[in-house]
């Protein structure tokens, strides 16, 4: 459907465009000035450019390929072995799956298999030295000596430094002083723990290990309120290109937290009913699997979001029954989730067409849910709308 | 025990082949880094089952000296394999490949391909992303390192202190020379100033592991006799050490605690009163710790181990009275560190 792929080719990504010698300049003092500073120091800077980052790698990939040959790109981008060097021992960067990705790849593509010059020669030469370097180097020689003399391989210390590292990180998200069960809203964490972490975790993101951290952060009661997030923290969740291993209730934190993400997750829903033609016995299990009805009737402010989208959608594919089906299913599976979150107050919802269709219905004894899902809609007009058709 | 041992022999010869720049490592393909990766991983299962069987790990060890012999013949620049290095041998394959130019570049780029933990449907997934992963922990790990304020001695000191303290009861529960126990200490835990504090935390948590067990009762035991033993690690701890951490370890061991407290007095002695500053300053070997700061040491460690109070008082008192049981500030440090500690 041409008109379904409007809003989707919002995701679409557009071409990139080339480098151009200021680009180059800039991540290469970046480059300079990260390895001058010192990790911690420079630790907000290169946070706040991780994703810029991401994006110039992908060029400096994209222009590899163009150009084909080493030597060739040696001569256009003199100073891309010395940018993509550095950056090699930036730990910020080659923390997350993403930019150590695509770092690995801009080298991959700069190896020749077949060498014909000195400069393909040496550039080879280098590349198998950088990796060698990053892999086998131990910058610790006290550490380096105990491994040696108790007889632990480098992967596994390291691997149990991270894992308890991250353990303390949580147990210090859990000591805060914001009480679990609290339900007052007036009741703000006076610490700065959940501040200072996200911000500490903005390049773990999509490092697999910290998702314990990420969760917690996520799940906290403290992080209702948006300011308790680091800023970088959530554009990077908003950003990253991995998907994030996270369970539900983190990933409704997510959803509540980044418009964007919330907006993809249903898109990605429709794309996936319409690519692969789900048989109707199977629509609900793939919404339930989403997650996206519970969410919503978790929150409201959720649930008025996917229904715009919804309403927009309906309005380009109108006719189109599997889009139909779609909202009809996610509909009756978001009114069973609200029913088992608020088992008492039994709701009708309405959710209608241009063609004033009526899709599903409920009935709702409490008005105040009915305000909250449809603050636009004057009661006068809601009330006959929440009348079953008869027939 | 004959199949193993020729499983070890061939192992070895692997790790050989892989370090050495001929032809042969060029034809590697993944499907031969993975058996080669899975032959390191026997090599480590030979050390888990013959660690503590002093038999079995003697005609393993005979073993690889007949091996080595034989391969030091056969490859110029060949690194012996020690027994000891067994458990390690999957790195050293990794060693010795990375720096092999013969190790073709796709194979290589298997080792460098992203880890998918989750996924069960490629082959070769032990291999898949080893670099990686190692970089990304690396990385992490100093990512993380400036916010090691969350424990008293830091996330690498623990698990240190977890390594030498496993180490120490497999030592001492071989029944082998406590020599060769303390050797390890010396290679370890005494490598240069630079290195004092670090070890200290290492110590530190090595005693702070929870001692749930009769072994590591006697290795915590080992550990501090070897602690007394070296004055200039216990005057770096008393003097760099946190006080809450010096609390917990005065309550965890009574000979830390009994320790700290001669150490303590051994520096309060040599501190001498200087009528310019009208303070009592430290001198000679003691480490540069004010008076106040002295007074303070005292009293957490009185807090501590209120039991140590009485006795350590009345022995104050006594060195105050061999003074000259003088009550004016400045004739006796001992005196006047008492009555700091009165107030």
């Amino acid at each position: 459907m041409t008109e379904l792929q409007q809003p989707l080719s919002q995701l679409q990504e557009t071409s990139e465009p080339l480098l151009n010698a200021q680009k180059v300049q800039f991540w290469l003092d970046k480059a300079v000035a990260w390895d001058r500073a010192g990790g911690a120091h420079a630790q907000k800077d290169i946070c706040r450019h991780l994703r810029g980052l991401t994006d110039f790698l992908k060029q400096v990939l994209a222009q590899i390929s163009n150009i084909g040959s080493t030597a060739e790109t040696v001569k256009e981008l003199p100073f891309l072995g010395q940018i993509l060097g550095r950056l090699c021992w930036n730990p910020y960067v080659t923390v997350g799956d993403t930019n150590r990705g695509l770092l690995l790849q801009c080298l991959w593509g700069l190896y020749s298999e077949n060498p014909t010059n000195a400069v393909e020669r040496k550039a080879n030469q280098w590349i198998r030295k950088v990796l060698c370097r990053l892999a086998a180097e131990e910058d610790n020689p006290a550490a380096e000596i105990l491994m040696k003399n108790t007889c632990v391989p480098p992967k596994e210390y390291h691997l149990r430094v991270l894992k308890k590292m991250i353990k303390q990180h949580q147990e210090n998200i859990g000591k805060t002083c914001c009480p679990k069960k609290s339900t007052d809203p007036s009741c703000r964490c006076s610490c700065d723990v959940i501040q200072t972490t996200s911000e500490a975790f903005v390049p773990l993101i999509d490092c697999p290990e910290a998702s314990p951290v990420i969760c917690s952060l996520l799940q906290h009661p403290g992080t209702s309120f948006i300011d308790a997030l680091s800023e970088d923290f959530l554009d990077a969740l908003n950003s990253t290109d991995s998907s994030l291993a996270l369970d539900e209730t983190a990933l409704v934190s997510v959803w509540y937290h980044s418009l964007p993400r919330l907006e993809e997750a249903v898109l990605d829903l429709l794309k996936s009913v319409i690519s692969t033609g789900s048989a109707p016995q199977n629509l609900e299990q793939q919404v339930l699997k989403t997650q996206l009805p519970k969410a919503c009737a978790q929150h409201c402010s959720m649930f008025l979001v996917v229904n715009d989208i919804f309403r927009s959608i309906l309005r380009q594919a109108e006719g189109n029954l599997v889009v139909q089906s779609v909202i009809q299913t996610f509909t009756r599976c978001f009114l069973k989730e609200l029913e088992e979150l608020e088992p008492r107050a039994k709701t009708y919802i309405c959710t209608f067409t241009m063609n004033n269709n009526l899709l599903s219905t409920g009935k709702s004894q409490t008005s105040t849910s009915l305000k909250a899902f449809f603050p636009q809609s004057p009661p006068s007009l809601l009330v006959p709308l929440l009348t079953l058709p008869s027939g | 025990m004959e199949a193993v041992l020729k499983n070890v022999a061939s192992a070895v010869e692997l790790l050989a082949v892989a370090a050495h720049t001929s032809d042969a490592v060029s034809q590697w393909d993944e499907k031969t880094l993975s058996r080669a990766f899975h032959w390191a991983r026997y090599c480590e299962y030979v050390y888990t089952r013959f660690h503590t069987n002093s038999a079995g790990r003697r005609v393993v060890e005979k073993q690889l000296q007949h091996t080595n012999a034989r391969l030091r013949d056969a490859f110029t620049d060949y690194r012996e394999v020690s027994f000891m290095d067994l458990p390690r041998c999957e790195h050293l394959l990794l060693l010795a490949l990375l720096s092999n130019p013969q190790l073709p570049i796709s194979t290589m780029k298997i080792l460098f391909g992203k880890k998918d933990v989750t996924s069960r449907h490629y082959d070769y997934k032990e291999v898949t992303g080893l670099c990686s992963h190692l970089i990304q922990c690396k990385s992490a790990c100093k990512v993380l390192r400036p916010f090691s304020g969350l424990s008293a001695v830091g996330a690498d000191a623990e698990v240190q202190g977890e390594m030498l303290m496993k180490r120490l009861d497999a030592l001492l529960s071989q029944g082998s020379d406590p020599q060769q126990a303390e050797h390890f200490l010396h290679s370890v835990l005494l490598l240069s100033e630079e290195a004092a504090h670090h070890s200290c935390l290492v110590i530190t948590a090595a005693l702070l592991t929870a001692s749930d067990s009769g072994t590591q009762t006697s290795s915590h035991s080992f550990l501090l006799n070897w602690l007394q033993k070296e004055h200039g690690v216990l005057q770096h701890m008393g003097s760099t050490l946190p006080s809450a951490v010096l609390k917990d370890l005065a309550r965890a061991h009574g000979k830390f605690r009994d320790a700290y407290f001669s150490a303590l007095k051994k520096w309060a002695s040599e501190m001498k009163y200087s009528l310019n500053d009208g303070e009592w300053l430290p001198e000679g070997t003691a480490p540069s710790l004010s008076f106040q700061e002295m007074v303070e040491h005292f009293s957490d460690l009185f807090d501590a181990c209120p039991s140590l109070r009485r006795n350590a008082e009345d022995e104050l008192l006594a060195l105050k009275i061999l003074d000259g049981d003088f009550d004016a500030r400045g004739l006796s440090v001992w005196g006047d560190i008492l009555s700091e500690l009165k107030k």
